[in-house]
């Protein structure tokens, strides 16, 4: 309908539509509308008796930054494809600053080399269409990889290497197969295979007329959605609940009344109706969805395929990290790597378990094998960033240089959270060639940093329990592990079809974090003052000020950004049912793709704390050992060692610190109550609500953290508040997990606990006076 | 009951105490741990001395030193991929561990020392008969005459009281001996100590051969002797005169005891004390032993002998076969086999023997070197952990006092490990700079705050540590021969008595030197590089300021390996006695200020008759006791002068006769009050930071004082003058019948 605007530009859900319209009617090369003008000798994306296979969403933007940087996918590819011809098209833009001579982008497919590509000249379009040799690709998962290497034009200072990146262009980008080469998809495990839309997300329509009425119902379509996420590996399903089947690619889950369903023995039956179209029809009714979601979800999820297939597939929204585990960084997806730049970047995501209790009775020891070359920068360093603060840091300026052979450097626990963690290792390696910068000089020059893969993480034991509130916790599945009577009940005051989609979109994302479907009860009223814990989702306007006050937000500040006037005026009312809202097929409307700006600014989370600029600069001039850095240093190790015993006594509010401003889509606040947790999601309308959500559950879900936050858009740093005092539910009872737990709490409390120590040794001494009493 | 009940409430209590101490929190909860609990000790201190608040303070301490050893032990040691730095790490860590053990385990042994009652007072019907047994080998005639004279002057029944010289040195394997010149002076001292001991009425016994050494000399006597209980006496050390009344009453209550021993105590310092000047103010090196570590090892009925200065059961004694022979330290070797056998021992803190120790460090290394290769060697051939008859707290205490003799190794680690650091890059104790402060140091503070509220009183701070680093390089090297011939080692009496002519570096003082040398180039290239780079170098600083520790040490050893002149043979010993000084075949009353087995100081009671015009040999009139007979000692005129109490006379004796010795042993060592008198004085503890500011001034002063003594030996050689150094020291006296206080000196 829209096939000439450019993607870059449009409403990614109008892209979509416009090229899946074309698809399914007669797919030409105008109907991608972007193949760039500019190269000419570029091809078209694919011809008319082939089709592209988008790259799947993997929860970062696919954009290349700085000096080297990597870009994974897991892709399915059914028996036929892998059995067809198949070429690989990637579509990209590089920024202007990157110089062409010495910038690469090399491209393998399942660890074997495909292509070496010159990124080409900055500020146009570029694509390349590459063959693939037959039977590289396997049945099953196979891992498409891009590792860029940029250097800047004209300047050679770490500072620079930040605008060097290069976008691939997602909705252009992909495997091209033959029409010829579809799959005749019956089994479930060929979920997977479901084509994404422009941002790589899938969709799932639940289609479930009778989901208004029934809360029950909905819940387990809630859970069905979630079953397919995890077999198919969908990182950030767009998840709605319709009428009727909807257009545009994506899953149909048709629930029919029981006896109109599949063939009689079959629970459920897969059709594909078209290459980006399927269709998952099955019966209405508790034992026929269970029996799917087990099915769905006790196989391997990632059993076919390649080595590396199967293992980006497991690592998809970070790798699974055990207890006490050790993981080398090949595991991770970091590969060994000699560097001639200046900034050396190299990141993974790590996925804890939403009951740790992260504290410092560990560390995290990464041993370091590696080295750097002589007569660095005295300024030089490797620093380790979890979560977006430093954790640790290495000078890398002995002038002679130095190998590490598994170096330990320690991290401590306390920097990492429940769920997903980013851990970033970044060196910084200037010497004295970047004052002269010559550009040319770069392509050959001589290798300053050296990181390989053996190096490993040590993970220390975990303590086990769930401590609420934490979002990030909750993002990684934390209410499904409190005890029942404290597992909340998940409230839709008004279940419109954007806060449904919210709420579906929110829970399937928490599901593929956590690794399993999140069985929470459905309640179509707002949460009441006997209900212990809640997981609310509406627009403010639909919330109650006691339940905007049981979660610490202020119903006024809420009203003076949002500007509605009917926010917490509402009262506790039985659930409206608008089953007219479920009439229309419209989907609801989501938001627009984010604009690139070719700043690394929305990728970086920047958090509320330590944000004082004046300060930083304070820390970064002066010496550790100034005088006043040690009083400073004093003051803030007593500050910590007073503050949460007088916060104890204070009771302060969990959402002090939460900056909300106009342009504040959503906001996420929990606390702890007596025995449960309330959780509110919320936003300004149903709409924005489903937008809001709909971006966090991307590219933002790392910023979920702490007791509050409040995203805005994709360029501003989300606002978060820390959780003053949390409530905690031990999911293991052994004395170990007790004694750690204990450890946490103490840690927490340190006067507390040094009071505790000097009784205890009190009380030794009086009993050995005892003991040794003469008679 | 009640005691399951009590039992049970300490078992709780430690229970509670080690999971707060492996509690896994980070290093700032652990600063505020650290903290808190020295604080809490400080306050505690200041509230009482009961044993209610020593034992929390102890354990207070404790609890600072096991979160030490469960952080030390799970996170510092370095990664096993590092065979080099986990070598010498784990080397590090024992070294440490053993150090704790050895806290833990004297922590047991004082946890409740006994203080005796005085003994029970015998009517002379009911005193058992003593052999009194004075050992002799090569001492001079002069040091055995004093020791023979207070020993027959003791306070006993004299039917009942029978004293021995037991002379190894003229045996009849010695006078046989095929060296002819070694034959004639074995010939020349047995007949000189035949005189000596028929003159004070003893019995002179000597034997075919040297044999199993003293043990052997010893037994020797035992067989030609009969008495119920024997008292045993260095030749060396005199006995006070109520010795035995304080001392034989115990057997009486006991009838299994099998050992009375009472502390050594000496009226000349050590060379350490000597070579820095401290004898007069701070505590001997033996107090720590004798006052709280015998006190505490009697509470567990494991006090054991001392050589010396002590009365055994000859019952008890026959039943072992006589005195222990197989090591070197056939003391402690007897009262093990004894103890193991039922027999029980006791204590008494009070010093009634009057001894002399070595002078020079080479004697004193000496002397050291024969204890400890002892002591290891009843570690190897009767380890107290595998002997049978003995309660587990006698092998405790048993095993205390031999692995202390280890201390050496540990030392050594404590050294090298910072050097090792510095020199060659070796990462032996993995930890960063507000781990170290927050673990390491505050575990060193709590570990000193227990020892000095321990040993307080007896042991100034940072001094163990001393005499442990003075004693290091050599007693290695003795455990080293120890542990590769367990049975090799014989006796070597250790000299005393001997005469230091001037400052002098001591013939051993040349490791003293290469250690300081060493550290110091430590110390300035770690805190160099620190200084560099100060944000990274944080391992350097930690090594440097470990490194400047035993730096300090060593500066202080040093002036130790420095010995300062010691002109004097005898000791005085400050007094006051009435006597008569025959002048012009006049008497004039005097009183007798200080006294030594050379000489006496007196004052005139006459103010119409001064010193004057006295001259030349004369007669001394001195009443040994209360109303006795006055006894004539010559003397002859050294010196007069005059100080703020007026003027003074100093008169050497003359060739003595028997009942002169014993007039003067009277004089000297008839009263135990004196030399209790004298250790009390020196009884004032030092706070730590008071004792590590003390160290950090010595550690100025003698290592400069040594390095002058470095450049003066060069000058020397030209010039030979010798010039004597005067360093008067005022000791404690307890005074006399007449006068309400003395004052004394020790002169050099």
């Amino acid at each position: 309908v829209h096939p000439t605007v450019p993607l870059r530009v449009a409403l990614p859900l109008l892209a979509a539509l416009a090229w899946t319209h074309a698809a399914t009617a007669a797919p030409t090369p105008t109907a991608v509308g972007a193949t760039p003008p500019a190269d000419a000798a570029a091809p078209a994306v694919h011809g008319a008796d082939e089709r592209l296979s988008r790259l799947p969403s993997i929860g970062r933007e696919p954009r290349l930054l700085g000096e080297t940087d990597t870009l994974s996918w897991p892709v399915f590819v059914s028996a036929e494809e892998a059995a067809a011809p198949t070429r690989l098209h990637l579509a990209w833009e590089t920024a202007v600053a990157v110089m062409p001579e010495a910038s690469r982008l090399t491209v393998t497919i399942n660890d074997r080399p495909i292509a070496d590509l010159a990124v080409g000249t900055g500020g146009s379009d570029r694509s390349a269409d590459l063959a693939l040799p037959a039977g590289l690709l396997e049945p099953g998962w196979n891992a498409v990889r891009i590792v860029a290497e940029q250097r800047h034009r004209v300047e050679c200072t770490a500072a620079a290497t930040f605008e060097l990146w290069t976008r691939i262009d997602g909705a252009r980008s992909g495997l091209v197969f033959p029409v010829a080469a579809v799959a005749d998809r019956r089994g479930l495990a060929d979920l997977a295979g479901l084509a994404p839309d422009a941002d790589g997300r899938r969709r799932i329509r639940l289609v479930s007329p009778r989901a208004a009425d029934d809360p029950a119902g909905l819940a387990r379509a809630f859970r069905l959605a979630q079953g397919v996420a995890l077999a198919g590996g969908f990182l950030d399903p767009l998840v709605t609940v319709v009428a009727a089947p909807g257009g545009g690619p994506g899953l149909d889950v048709v629930l029919t009344d029981a006896g109109r369903g599949p063939a009689a023995g079959a629970a459920a039956s897969l059709e594909a109706a078209d290459p980006t179209r399927m269709t998952l029809t099955l019966p209405d009714d508790d034992d026929a969805i269970d029996r799917v979601v087990t099915d769905l979800t006790h196989r391997d999820p990632a059993a076919f395929g390649s080595v590396a297939g199967r293992a980006l597939r497991r690592g998809l929204g970070g790798v699974v990290v055990a207890s006490g585990a050790r993981v080398s960084l090949a595991a991770l997806g970091v590969h060994t790597h000699e560097f001639s730049g200046r900034l050396f970047r190299a990141g993974f995501d790590v996925r804890l378990p939403a009951d740790l209790a992260a504290g410092d009775y560990g560390k995290v020891s990464l041993r370091l094998v590696g080295g750097y070359a002589a007569h660095l920068d005295r300024s030089s360093r490797l620093t380790i960033r979890v979560d977006g603060r430093i954790a640790v840091g290495l000078r890398l300026s002995a002038g002679d240089g130095e190998v590490f052979a598994g170096r330990p450097l320690e991290i401590p626990f306390s920097a990492f959270r429940p769920g997903v963690n980013r851990v970033e290792i970044e060196a910084s390696v200037g010497a004295a060639a970047d004052r002269d910068c010559d550009p040319l000089a770069a392509r050959d020059a001589a290798a300053r940093f050296l990181l390989v893969d053996r190096s490993e993480l040590v993970f220390p034991t975990f303590a086990r329990a769930v401590r609420l509130p934490d979002l990030a916790a909750t993002a990684a599945g934390g209410l499904a592990d409190l005890p029942a009577e404290a597992r909340p009940i998940l409230h839709l005051p008004r279940p419109d079809p954007a806060t449904l989609a919210a709420a579906a979109t929110f829970l399937a994302r928490v599901a593929v974090t956590a690794g399993r479907v999140q069985d929470l009860a459905v309640s179509y009223r707002a949460p009441g003052s006997d209900d212990r814990s809640a997981l609310v989702f509406a627009a403010a306007g639909d919330l109650g000020r006691a339940t905007l006050a049981s979660v610490g937000l202020d119903a006024g500040a809420l009203r003076e950004i949002w500007g509605t006037t009917r926010i917490g005026d509402r009262r506790i009312a039985p659930a409206i049912r608008i089953a007219s809202a479920f009439a229309a097929t419209s989907l609801p409307r989501l938001p627009a793709e984010p604009a690139t700006t070719g700043s690394l600014g929305g990728e970086t989370v920047v958090r509320s704390d330590g944000a004082d600029p004046l300060d930083r600069w304070r820390r970064s001039l002066e010496s550790r050992w100034s005088p006043t850095a040690l009083v400073r240093d004093l003051g803030g190790w007593l500050d910590r060692l007073f503050r949460p015993s007088a916060a104890l006594a204070t009771d302060a509010l969990g959402t002090a610190g939460l900056h909300l401003a106009g342009s504040t889509d959503l906001v996420l606040a929990q606390r702890a109550t007596a025995g449960g947790v309330t959780t509110v999601i919320t936003a300004a309308s149903p709409d924005r609500l489903l937008a809001g959500v709909t971006r966090s559950t991307g590219r933002r879900w790392a910023a979920l953290e702490g007791a509050a936050v409040a995203l805005s858009g994709d360029d501003e740093a989300p606002s978060v508040a820390a959780a003053a005092d949390r409530g905690t539910w031990p999911t293991r009872w052994d004395p170990a997990n007790l004694r750690r737990l204990a450890a946490v709490r103490a840690a927490e409390l340190p006067l507390v606990f040094v009071a505790l120590a000097v009784l205890a040794a009190l009380a030794l001494g009086f009993a050995t006076a005892r003991l040794l009493r003469r008679q | 009951m009640r005691r399951l009940a009590t039992a049970l409430g300490w078992l709780s209590a430690t229970i509670v105490v080690v999971l707060v101490a492996t509690a896994p929190v980070g290093v700032e909860t652990q600063a505020a741990v650290g903290i808190g609990v020295i604080l809490a000790m400080m306050v505690l201190r200041r509230l009482g001395h009961g044993s209610v608040e020593r034992h929390a303070y102890l354990a207070l301490g404790t609890l600072v030193v096991l979160r030490y050893v469960w952080w030390r032990t799970t996170e510092t040691l370095p990664p096993i991929d590092d065979p080099v730095g986990f070598g010498f790490g784990l080397a590090l860590w024992l070294a440490e561990m053993f150090c704790v053990a050895m806290l833990f385990v004297s922590l047991f042994v004082v946890a409740d020392p006994i203080r005796r009652a005085p003994a029970r007072r015998l009517a002379d019907a009911d005193c058992p008969s003593v052999d009194v047994f004075v050992p002799t080998y090569n001492e001079s005639t002069e040091l055995v005459a004093a020791t023979l004279a207070a020993a027959v002057s003791m306070d006993w029944p004299a039917d009942r009281l029978k004293v021995h010289l037991l002379d190894d040195g003229a045996t009849d394997q010695k006078r046989a001996s095929p060296d002819p010149v070694v034959a004639a002076a074995a010939e020349r001292r047995g007949r000189e100590m035949r005189a000596l001991a028929e003159g004070f009425g003893a019995i002179y016994l000597t034997r075919e051969k040297n044999v199993s050494a003293k043990a052997g000399n010893l037994n020797a006597a035992l067989a030609s002797t009969s008495g119920d209980l024997v008292a045993v006496f260095d030749a060396d050390h005199a006995p006070t005169r109520e010795f035995l009344r304080e001392t034989v009453g115990h057997f009486a209550d006991d009838p299994r005891l099998f050992l009375v021993q009472t502390p050594h105590f000496f009226l000349n310092p050590d060379p350490i004390e000597k070579n820095l000047g401290t004898f007069a103010r701070m505590p001997s090196e033996n107090e720590m032993f004798y006052s709280v570590v015998q006190c505490g090892l009697d509470r567990w009925n494991a006090a054991f002998f001392c050589g010396s200065a002590a009365v055994l059961r000859r019952t008890a004694l026959d039943e072992a076969g006589g005195f222990s022979g197989i090591t070197i330290t056939e003391d402690c070797e007897t009262a093990l086999d004894l103890h193991s056998r039922g027999w029980r021992s006791r204590f008494v803190d009070k010093p009634m023997i009057a001894g002399l120790q070595p002078e020079t460090l080479a004697q004193f290394i000496g002397q050291r070197s024969r204890w400890c290769r002892g002591m290891i060697q009843i570690l190897l051939l009767k380890n107290p952990l595998l002997r049978r008859g003995l309660t587990p707290a006698q092998r405790i205490a048993y095993l205390s006092s031999a692995l202390f003799w280890l201390f050496p190794l540990p030392r050594i680690a404590f050294i090298a490990a910072p050097l090792l650091f510095v020199f060659f890059g070796v990462r032996l104790y993995v930890a960063n700079l507000p781990e170290f402060f927050a673990y390491t140091v505050v575990y060193m503070i709590a570990n000193m705050l227990m020892q000095n509220h321990l040993y307080g009183r007896v042991r100034w701070p940072w001094v163990s540590e001393l005499y442990e680093y003075v004693q290091m390089p050599w007693l290695a090297r003795a455990i080293v021969s120890v542990l590769i011939a367990p049975r090799k080692p014989t006796f070597a009496v250790t000299d005393k008595g001997v005469v230091t002519e001037r400052t002098r570096l001591s013939e051993i003082a040349a490791p003293y030197f290469v250690v300081f040398a060493v550290l110091a180039l430590g110390s300035a290239l770690a805190f160099g590089r620190f200084l560099a780079d100060p944000e990274t170098n944080d391992p350097m600083l930690i090594a440097g300021l470990w490194n400047s520790f035993n730096l300090v040490l060593a500066g202080v050893g040093l002036g130790v390996a420095t010995e300062r002149p010691e002109r004097r043979r005898s000791q005085r010993l400050g007094v006051s006695h009435r006597a008569v000084l025959e002048v012009d075949g006049r008497g004039l009353d005097v009183v007798i200020d200080d006294i030594s087995v050379g000489g006496v100081r007196l004052r005139s009671l006459d103010p119409s008759r001064p010193f004057g015009r006295i001259a030349g040999a004369t007669t001394l009139l001195i009443a040994p006791g209360d109303g006795a007979e006055p006894v004539r000692v010559p003397v002859r005129i050294r010196r007069t002068g005059a100080d703020d109490r007026g003027a003074f006379l100093g008169l050497a004796f003359g060739d003595l006769t028997p009942a002169a010795h014993v007039a003067v042993a009277t004089v000297m060592f008839g009263r135990a009050a004196i030399l209790d008198g004298l250790r009390s004085r020196r009884r004032i503890g030092r706070s730590l930071f008071v004792g590590t500011v003390q160290l950090l001034g010595w550690a100025v002063a003698q290592s400069g004082r040594a390095l002058g003594a470095v450049l003066d030996g060069r000058n020397r050689r030209s010039t030979a003058a010798a010039t004597a150094v005067a360093v008067p020291v005022p000791v404690a006296v307890v005074t006399g019948d007449h006068f309400d206080a003395a004052e004394a000196h020790f002169w050099a």
